[in-house]
């Protein structure tokens, strides 16, 4: 303490504090805001975007289109509810092969459990491998492999979400609490045992909560595979808008959107009953 | 000064906390709460200050009702200081002090950690009261536990507030570090004239550093003594 209590009884104690102040934002805070200002007006210049253009003329077209979508058509409903219901049990799989590779993949791609650095990298590289190939590329090539149909677009799915899933699983790995580890190891457990007693538990609702984060996810993403030719509600939407046939897509849309509604509350809901 | 009158909580799950507590204090006193934990301590000081809704009876702060008309003005009039200090740990000590002013900071700059230099000032000399000037832009992470508990005391202090509340303040700490906070409580009390009601449950160091000690058992008072009046019996009603 270079301020002694002799000091504070000083009258011009309160410039003399003052001597201590420092701007709420610091410099480096500053900089960084302004760098960033720069590189936004950067891009949205060399990508050549015009949001004034964007409101004036893209608004006529926009309303032209939408006034083509409605009323949305369900006539063929029948047919789309089988498809979207196809597309359900696509995610669904593909969430099943992608959680059940993912367990050993995240378990040895976790710096604190890896049993050694080589298998650490070689399942770290699987993982970011697949995460960095997006699904509907994998599909196009299991398309072209073996035929079209619901089997290209579960593996699809489950491939790249494999990659998503063990990165979430080794990251909360990483993170879990030591404590109870050091009781464990205290009490001469092996390191599978630790895994059983001291790892799982720790990492059991947010295992369970990511996994219906993807099933989510794919859903989602499934009812978009049909479009390169991967089965499911995708395929309905593609033929639509090939046909120009805009009341089909919104009716496409709604379905979509009611079955993600429901999926979202059904998830929501299950998450909350498990701590 | 404060006045409780027949308190009760009922937690919504439906068991009782506290079963019709009444306290009076006096301005300038240091008073302790011994008892054991469930007790009723945290929630008795939870409720003067409106972090918790009463169920029933009367608390007077400064001759004013405390409902929730007068809550704001109440959280104005006293600090609090926790037991796990309750800091925001990524912000700088003098950020976390500054926090015990938003109540009547701009409500607008203030999103934006944009404070008057009179404010500034007053956070600093917060700070320097607890000993802590040097390590004002310091992140509150780096500090030690007893550092960390000063910096709450600047932060509650920093609005002079009638009436110190303190929430087991030195149970997270080691015995040095707990003798210079409830040093500082005492010095805070003497020389500003802030009135201290302190949760504890070392008997000695309640002993010590305060004027009266108020035993809470099973949501009820069983004692109210000044210190040097208390004996073996009391403390008996409360720890076996």
């Amino acid at each position: 303490m270079k301020r002694n209590v002799i000091k504070l009884k000083v009258d011009n104690k309160d410039k003399d504090l003052a001597t201590y102040l420092k701007p709420q934002w610091s410099w480096k805070t500053l900089v960084t805001i302004a760098i960033f200002s720069f590189v936004l007006v950067f891009v949205v210049n060399d990508l050549e975007i015009d949001f004034i253009k964007l409101v004036t003329d893209s608004s006529k077209y926009f309303g032209d289109i939408l006034s083509r979508m409605l009323p949305p058509d369900f006539s063929n409903l029948n047919e789309l509810v089988y498809a979207m219901f196809e597309t359900i049990e696509i995610a669904f799989l593909g969430t099943f092969i992608a959680i059940v590779l993912s367990i050993p993949l995240g378990l040895f791609s976790a710096r604190n459990l890896a049993p050694n650095y080589f298998v650490y990298l070689i399942c770290k590289t699987i993982v970011i491998f697949f995460r960095a190939i997006p699904e509907f590329i994998i599909a196009m090539i299991l398309v072209i492999a073996i035929g079209f149909g619901a089997m290209p677009g579960v593996l699809a799915l489950g491939l790249h979400t494999m990659g998503f899933l063990a990165k979430f699983y080794a990251e909360d790995i990483e993170h879990i609490n030591k404590g109870p580890i050091d009781a464990l190891k205290s009490s001469g457990a092996t390191k599978s045992q630790i895994i059983s007693f001291g790892v799982i538990p720790q990492i059991l609702p947010s295992f369970v909560a990511n996994n219906l984060y993807i099933l989510d996810r794919n859903v989602r993403m499934a009812t978009m595979l049909g479009i390169v030719g991967a089965g499911g509600i995708g395929y309905e939407l593609q033929s639509s808008f090939r046909m120009f046939e805009y009341e089909r897509v919104s009716a496409i849309i709604i379905l979509i959107f009611v079955t993600i509604f429901i999926i979202d509350h059904l998830s929501a809901f299950i998450r909350s009953k498990i701590k | 000064m404060l006045e409780i009158n027949d308190l009760k909580k009922t937690f919504e799950n439906g068991s009782p906390a506290l079963k019709g507590v009444n306290l009076k204090i006096n301005k300038g006193e240091f008073v302790s709460i011994l008892g054991p934990s469930g007790s009723g301590k945290t929630t008795l000081l939870r409720t003067i200050n409106g972090l918790e809704n009463s169920s029933g009876g009367e608390i007077y702060l400064d001759n004013k009702l405390v409902d929730n008309n007068s809550i704001f003005e109440v959280q104005r009039k006293t600090g609090m200081i926790f037991q796990e200090f309750n800091l925001v740990n990524n912000l700088s000590a003098i950020n976390n002090v500054l926090t015990g002013l938003l109540n009547s900071s701009n409500k607008f700059l203030s999103l934006f950690y944009l404070f008057t230099k009179d404010q500034k000032i007053e956070a600093l000399k917060s700070l320097e009261t607890v000993g802590l000037l040097e390590k004002s832009y310091n992140r509150s992470d780096e500090l030690s536990g007893g550092q960390r508990q000063r910096v709450g005391i600047a932060r509650a202090i920093i609005k002079r507030p009638l009436l110190l509340l303190a929430d087991e303040p030195v149970a997270s700490l080691d015995p040095k570090a707990a003798n210079l906070i409830l040093s500082l409580l005492k010095k805070i009390n003497k020389e500003f004239g802030t009135t201290i009601l302190c949760n504890l449950h070392q008997v000695d160091l309640a002993k010590k550093y305060s004027d009266r000690l108020v035993g809470l058992l099973d949501g009820k008072i069983i004692f109210d003594e000044k210190s040097e009046n208390i004996n073996k019996s009391n403390l008996e009603k409360i720890y076996v």
